[in-house]
């Protein structure tokens, strides 16, 4: 069972630290879109086509590849005044409760967000600039749907709750074990 | 329950859960949740939060944020410290307690480049301290100085503090960046001004370095004025107008990017690590963000604003009494909490209370920002102090706070200046294009 339990582990630090790769790709666009942006404007008077809204979907993209990362290698802003309810079988159950209550929060709001996309999906909501690719067969709008983009967030948020249970029953596999991971990313 | 007792009650469960180690963003959010859940119902509290996730999460003007953060990432990783180090020190070396007056104009640069504190305190550590040691510098004068001039990094522009608070008081971060840049120069000179205060005592605590020629002077500048130039870049693009924040601190990062290749410190590897790192911090902070505005939307809820004005006016107090007391009451918070913390439970609080008593918001920013600053070197959090610590391993934290005394005074009386002289920050946002 541990064995399982250990190789899960694993499996779900690969899939976090891919993803986080992929949100720092994304950073590096929205650097190269704002530039293009910039420079477009001031030197050929021609700014990039739906710049801001394409910075708006890349936030979309750096926050929540980065969220289910975070919250698997349990690397959050925490005060740190009194290092006792972090040791021992007393950090262990604080850790645990924090846990539990981390992975049904992340779940409700997932579930709300993922409301939010189906009624963006029903009204046809749609970006005002951004156009909608090829590929896309949705509505009679030339402009791309809304709900892919809140969807994405939704999956997201869904996939980070799931990882925090993950945790959750890896810590309680391991009783005393502080929950932090030592993954520095390199 | 009256808006003051159900506020104060949300309050302190954020400290209960907060000092049980419980994620910042998690307290403020589940506080949040509940309070305004017993306010107006759970399907309206969650409702919200849903909402503020989509909102704030493909927010345009809030990229500043990753990208400035990567920007002074990528201004880490370039090696710039230990060239800005140099140039300080070839101008003020040859002084009395000249290596520490070095260590604070650098840290003073390093950090208008980099935005943070912790970060510039840590970098300017590995940098500083040897030299420092070489030249027989008491331990309490040298880390005190690198952990003084590190908090400068979240005042002088771009900061991510100010972004935060630009973000939470609804002011514009161009005009916050110019507020912070005159008082973080008036930083830099009176933490100078500490220095000779120290060494006047005591000679022997900083001796003199040696003499350097106006020609290895000259050489010393030549290498940093990329970093200079990307500084005046950014700032200066923003204060002329000619960049919105977001767009500067686009153009700022690939301008770093740019600096770093060409110092050669560019890797295929590093790069990952640091749009890595800076993704992380993010969502870190977004988090934060999440958290922290579902707690101001019950406090708002709640009708807190009101009810402090309301309290305000039964005691007759005037307007620069309560923004005294508000000081007062961020020294002591920041005795048992880091900057950001402070920063995301307290400006909800306060920043609606000093918009009625007719303050400016962008001056309260800075001085909320200067009072955080005086947190990171106050017992017993100090957070500046313990990152000294961590890389400085064999100076006791006592002697680090010991020696960061004079410079803890020092800000004080900078904090004092600029409350009773608001132009000294609003005179450049003011003139602003």
């Amino acid at each position: 069972m541990i064995l399982v339990l250990n190789i899960i582990e694993r499996l779900a630090l690969v899939v976090s630290r891919f993803i986080s790769s992929m949100a720092a790709i994304v950073l590096f666009w929205i650097v190269a879109v704002t530039c293009v942006d910039v420079i477009g404007r001031y030197f050929f008077n021609a700014p990039l086509y739906a710049g801001t809204e394409l910075i708006q979907v890349s936030m979309a993209g750096v926050i929540f590849l980065s969220l289910p990362a975070m919250f698997f290698r349990h690397d959050h802003i925490v005060v740190d005044l009194f290092p006792i309810f972090q040791r021992g079988y007393l950090g262990w159950v604080l850790s645990i409760i924090f846990l539990s209550i981390s992975a049904y929060c992340l779940w409700i709001i997932a579930d709300k967000t993922m409301f939010y996309a189906n009624r963006s999906f029903e009204d046809g909501d749609t970006y005002e600039y951004i156009l909608k690719p090829s590929f896309i067969n949705f509505g009679d709008s030339k402009f791309a749907p809304r709900f892919i983009v809140e969807t994405f967030i939704a999956i997201s948020l869904f996939f980070t709750s799931f990882l925090i249970f993950l945790r959750l029953v890896l810590l309680l596999s391991k009783p005393g074990s502080s929950p932090e991971i030592n993954d520095e990313v390199k | 329950m009256d808006a003051l007792t159900t506020s104060f009650i949300g309050f302190i469960a954020i400290l209960i859960l907060a000092f049980l180690r419980f994620p910042l963003a998690l307290s403020m959010g589940l506080v949040g949740v509940v309070g305004f859940g017993e306010l107006s119902g759970y399907r309206a509290a969650i409702a919200n939060l849903g909402r503020l996730v989509m909102d704030l999460g493909q927010s345009y003007s809030l990229s500043v944020l990753p990208l400035f953060i990567l920007m002074g990432l990528l201004v880490e990783k370039g090696g710039m410290a230990k060239q800005l180090y140099r140039a300080a020190y070839a101008f003020l070396g040859n002084k009395k307690g000249g290596l520490a007056m070095s260590t604070v104009v650098a840290c003073g640069m390093f950090s208008a480049i980099s935005g943070s504190s912790i970060a510039t305190a840590a970098t300017m550590s590995k940098v500083a301290m040897p030299e420092m040691r070489r030249y027989k510098y008491a331990d309490s004068l040298a880390t005190a100085s690198i952990a003084a001039g590190g908090t400068l990094g979240i005042l002088i522009p771009p900061s991510v503090i100010l972004v935060i608070y630009g973000l939470l008081t609804e002011q514009s971060i161009g005009k916050l960046f110019m507020a912070g840049f005159v008082p973080g120069v008036i930083g830099i000179i009176f933490y100078t001004l500490a220095v000779k205060y120290v060494v006047s005592r005591d000679a022997s605590l900083g001796p003199a370095g040696e003499p350097t020629e106006w020609r290895e002077r000259l050489l010393a500048l030549k290498d940093v004025w990329s970093t200079l130039g990307l500084f005046i870049f950014v700032i200066g693009g923003i204060y002329i107008g000619l960049f919105s924040a977001t767009e500067a601190a686009g153009m700022g990062a690939a301008g770093a990017l740019l600096i770093t290749f060409f110092k050669g410190a560019l890797s295929r590897s590093i790069l990952i690590s640091v749009g890595r790192e800076a993704s992380l911090l993010t969502a870190k902070l977004f988090a934060l963000l999440f958290g922290a505005s579902m707690f101001s939307n019950f406090l708002n809820r709640a009708g807190l604003p009101d009810a402090l004005m309301g309290v305000i006016n039964s005691f007759e107090l005037s307007g620069i009494a309560v923004i005294f007391i508000i000081l007062i009451i961020y020294v002591l918070l920041g005795c048992v909490f880091e900057s950001m913390s402070m920063i995301l439970l307290t400006v909800p609080i306060f920043a609606p209370l000093v918009q009625q008593l007719g303050f400016d918001l962008i001056w309260f920013g800075i001085l909320v920002v200067v009072v955080t600053e005086i947190s990171l070197i106050t017992p017993p959090i100090g957070l500046n102090v313990f990152v000294l610590k961590g890389v400085v391993k064999d100076v006791s934290v006592s002697t680090i706070f010991k020696g960061v005394t004079p410079f803890w005074v020092a800000d004080i009386i900078r904090l004092i200046i600029i409350t009773l002289i608001p132009g000294i920050a609003l005179f450049l946002p003011s003139a602003m294009f």
